[in-house]
């Protein structure tokens, strides 16, 4: 029941958050890059949330913040949990040499710290947002590859694959018609989890000032409202809300991810304990 | 003194082409330190009754009627409540020992989750206590084993993991879905020979298709058919005189016995008919078994049967 | 049809791969097409293995298996998938035979979709007729195989493996998790279609009673060995090996002396049953047995005999 109410609450969150990001030129009272006022204005009736140091509007610029930040969850953990998906599916099926040399070769990109990589990556490449969500998908998935890998490789044992292999069926089709559809639902949590996990690293590089400085986004606001004084200065309708979007935002997800996981869990576990 | 006792239980599951009603009526009890079988076909609802006794059907099947515990009502219990009988109080043998295992954990780690939760003892002396369980069910070299995964035991070795993880937390009742399946003749008359000797305090529900198991382990055996009971004696009786036409053609389909299967396909649980289940493929079917449904009639000496030959009324 | 060559199959296991467990140790036999081979043996002997291995699902470790005049071992995989529905393997615990998320329709149909061109009307029609022969009712075809009992999962199991009218089955256990009278039935069929399809079996089981019913000869395992192998009467009737006797009057077994089944490697040059055998003399420890023909097809691996 408890379950049901926090997926409901959770999912009910993502979608407003999400309507916001779609419809964000409708929604936003002015444009979000023009110069509109004097800088640094505080809220006032035109502007909710007053406006930057460069007089932009502040209450404009947060709502296509949702955008970018939800894009780059979206994309990343699209990348990251496909490529996982993939190659930890190959390796628990096949195993041998090549889920050998597939295995050794994540232990190795697993050492590799992957945010400071990151950083280093995005002030190379100065990437748009696109790339960076990319970029993040691409260095990510080694982990959660090792998770299919396992879940694969248990599955493989069950009688039902034995039998359609028996049967003659191909690889790939084994693998989609009947693995697949078995480790659905841990990807989908796991995706969940990921896209939550690249939210925040987003705002991370924003915030960092490596983001897509043609993009609006949480972290970028941070950094900016930051280094223009905003802290000094006590305006915290500038730091305020871009930080309180990306935690409520990221909450959601997880109660999200939370119960997804739940109903995953084996039923037959709980029965016999 | 009676520990537990089902009354009027019904189960039925909607599904896409109907009401299944996998278990329709039953009236059975279980004596402190009684064991009573249940036998019968493929599909008449022996596992989904131990599984509505356990609560562990899926939530939106339709349980009714009583399962009363110790004085307490089974089905009327919060899920928390229910949480700590099930394994401590009253522990469940799975039927299917592959898929009951999670093949990602480790075999000991399983069974320790099982005994942690509801003994409170620490990792290490949970460790101990599932070696000691493993030993129990005569797994040889159990300590390595309990290091090992699910798909390196055989099918028999995993059925004895079902029975040491049932029997790690000390249940009053146990409900054994099968737990010799699969099992060489040796080590089955070992097993059986455990179940007796962990069960000389305990009650038993010992679903099987094993006769011979049933035989050697319980006092009385219920017979099911069709979601309900249609035999119930004590153990002697229904082997050495059964009374219902279908537990006699089930017994005659004994490989030593002919191997002469009951005519006839198994009954639809969608839409039973009225009248006696077991009409259609009856050999002593008479005009009025079409019509009318038999009641349970006592014969005597604790041997109750459901068939219109005895049913005076 | 079958001829097994000195098949093995360790595993290993433990991290560096130190133990291993040899399931399957050097058999070898031959089936006839048409016949019906029991395989006998306790509880991780190594029977299940060799199901597995006869059908090229495991890698052997070593050894040959001949399918009708073909090596698989040989087989490049195209070949061999293009063989697979010639031989088709029932699996011991039905509910984890067939996939969790397929209805039993799409099960059933699935080898007939993977192998033989039909329309669906066609494929309906062949899809309820084996629905049929297994004793199911329509309503169990858009169910999953958890609304389904164990007993009637592997009859889908069943239906799945006789939609391609295979010549060589093995039958690992189908029988365990059905009640009596559908045992009875499932034999009685199987039986039948030896006699129509002449159907080659090897029929893996603990029961003996069902063994004795169904098999033309048997063979009796003991920790991955062959330990006798003969005609059903005189295997059940006269055995030779200590092990055979101890399967066909286990009353006579004491708990301690009893069977493990434990593979770990007794004695790395002796009679695997040597530790527990009730003739075992001094020699057993030191020489490994041979298999002798103690009577024309009657084969046993003891030196006492
Ligand atoms: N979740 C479900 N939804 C619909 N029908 C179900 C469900 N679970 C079980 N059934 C049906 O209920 C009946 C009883 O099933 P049950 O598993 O209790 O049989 P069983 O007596 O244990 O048989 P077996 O000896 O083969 O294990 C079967 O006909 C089955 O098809
Ligand atoms: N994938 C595996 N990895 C490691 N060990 C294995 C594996 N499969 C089987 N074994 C081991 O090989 C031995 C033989 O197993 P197998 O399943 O063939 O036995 P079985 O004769 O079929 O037994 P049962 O009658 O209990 O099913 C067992 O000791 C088992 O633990
Ligand atoms: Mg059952
Ligand atoms: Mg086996």
């Amino acid at each position: 029941m408890l379950r049901k109410k926090t997926f409901a609450i959770g999912i009910c969150i993502l979608v407003a958050f999400s309507i916001i990001a779609i419809f964000s030129p409708l929604l936003t009272p002015y444009d979000p890059y023009k110069i509109i006022e004097t800088p640094l204005e505080k809220p006032n009736k035109n502007h909710v949330l007053g406006t930057n140091a460069l007089g932009q509007d502040i209450f404009s610029r947060l709502i296509y913040g949702t955008r970018a930040t939800l894009l780059i969850g979206f994309i990343g953990a699209l990348v990251s949990i496909s490529i996982g998906t993939f190659v930890g599916t190959v390796s628990g099926y096949y195993g041998g040499k090549i889920d050998e040399f597939i295995t050794r070769a994540i232990d190795i990109i697993m050492t590799i710290p992957m945010f400071p990589l990151l950083l280093v990556l995005s002030i190379f490449l100065t990437p748009n947002m696109l790339g960076i969500s990319v970029l993040m998908g691409i260095l990510g998935w080694a982990g959660f590859s090792r998770i299919i890998r396992s879940q694969v490789l248990s599955l493989s044992e069950y009688n039902f694959i034995y039998s359609v292999r028996a049967m003659g069926a191909r690889d790939p089709y084994i693998m989609a018609k009947h693995i697949l559809p078995n480790i659905l639902p841990l990807v989908v949590v796991k995706f969940v989890f990921a896209a939550q996990n690249y939210m925040l690293m987003g705002v991370g590089l924003g915030f960092l000032g490596l983001g897509d400085p043609s993009m609006i986004d949480w972290g970028q606001m941070i950094n900016c409202a930051y280094t223009n004084g905003g802290f000094a200065l006590g305006m915290w309708w500038w730091l305020l809300p871009p930080g309180l979007s990306i935690a409520f935002l990221s909450i959601a997800v997880s109660l999200v991810g939370y119960s997804f996981e739940d109903e995953i869990n084996p039923r037959l576990r709980r029965m016999v304990s | 003194m009676s520990l537990l006792k089902l009354t009027h239980l019904k189960v039925h599951f909607p599904t896409q082409d109907g009401i299944v009603k996998a278990v329709n009526t039953i009236d059975l009890d279980i004596e402190e330190n009684g064991k009573v079988g249940l036998i019968g076909e493929t599909g008449c609802g022996k596992t989904v009754l131990g599984l509505s006794i356990m609560r562990l059907l899926q939530p939106d099947t339709r349980i009714k009627g009583e399962n009363v515990y110790k004085g307490r009502d089974l089905l009327k219990l919060s899920e928390e409540e229910m949480r700590k009988i099930r394994g401590k109080e009253i522990a469940m043998i799975l039927q299917n020992p592959t898929t009951s295992l999670n093949p990602v954990l480790k075999v000991g780690d399983q069974i320790a989750e099982a005994i942690r939760l509801h003994q409170g003892l620490d990792k290490r002396a949970a460790k101990e206590k599932v070696v000691e369980m493993l030993a129990a069910v005569k797994i040889p070299s159990p300590e390595k084993r309990a290091n090992e995964y699910p798909h390196e035991f055989s099918g028999g070795m995993r059925e004895r993991v079902m029975i040491a993880m049932a029997l790690a937390c000390n249940p009053t009742l146990i409900i054994a879905d099968e737990p010799t399946t699969g099992l060489d003749i040796t080590i089955k008359m070992q097993i059986v020979r455990l179940m007796k000797e962990v069960t000389k305090q305990r009650s038993m529900l010992f679903i099987t298709h094993d006769l011979d198991a049933a035989a050697e382990i319980c006092d009385n055996i219920a017979v099911m058919y069709a979601g309900e009971l249609v035999e119930y004696a004590k153990t002697e009786a229904i082997f050495k005189n059964p009374r219902h036409p279908y537990t006699q053609g089930f017994l005659n389909s004994l490989p030593n016995r002919g191997l002469k299967p009951i005519r006839g396909m198994s009954p639809s649980l969608i839409g039973i008919p009225n009248g006696c289940r077991f009409y259609p493929r009856c050999d002593h079917a008479e005009a009025a078994c079409k019509i009318q449904h038999p009641e349970m009639v006592e014969l005597g000496n604790g041997h109750f049967v459901r068939c219109l030959q005895y049913d005076r009324s | 049809m079958i001829e097994v060559k000195d098949l093995r199959k360790h595993f290993s296991s433990g991290i560096l791969k130190k133990h291993s467990t040899k399931a399957v140790d050097g058999i070898s036999f031959l089936m006839e097409r048409g016949e019906t081979l029991g395989l006998v043996g306790e509880s991780g002997c190594g029977k299940t293995t060799i199901g597995r291995l006869l059908l090229r699902l495991l890698e052997p470790t070593s050894g040959k298996v001949i399918f009708d005049g073909i090596d698989l071992q040989q087989l490049k995989k195209a070949e061999l998938r293009r063989l697979r529905p010639r031989m088709q393997m029932i699996f011991q615990d039905p509910d984890a035979s067939l996939n969790p998320r397929m209805t039993i329709a799409d099960s059933i149909a699935e080898p007939l979709k993977l192998w033989r061109k039909m329309g669906k009307s066609e494929l309906k029609e062949r899809v309820s007729e084996l629905l049929e022969m297994v004793g199911l009712n329509p309503e169990h075809l858009n169910r999953y195989p958890y609304q389904l009992s164990g007993g009637q999962n592997q009859r889908v199991v069943f239906a799945r493996v006789l939609a391609l009218n295979p010549d060589f089955i093995v039958a690992d256990e189908p029988t365990s998790s059905l009640d009596v009278s559908v045992q009875a039935q499932i034999l009685n069929m199987m039986q039948e279609l030896k006699k129509e399809f002449n159907l080659t079996v090897l029929f893996i089981s603990h029961d003996l009673e069902v063994v004795r019913h169904i098999s033309d000869r048997i063979a009796v395992m003991y920790r991955g060995k062959i330990v006798e192998m003969g005609n059903t009467k005189d295997v059940l009737g006269y055995g030779k090996h200590p092990y055979t006797n101890a399967l066909v009057s286990p009353v006579v077994i004491e708990e301690d002396a009893l069977l493990q089944g434990d593979m770990k490697p007794v004695n790395a040059f002796g009679c695997v049953f040597y530790p527990r055998c009730p003739f075992a003399a001094e020699s057993c420890s030191k020489r490994e047995p041979e298999m002798v023909e103690v009577e024309k097809g009657h084969w046993v691996l003891c030196d006492k005999i």
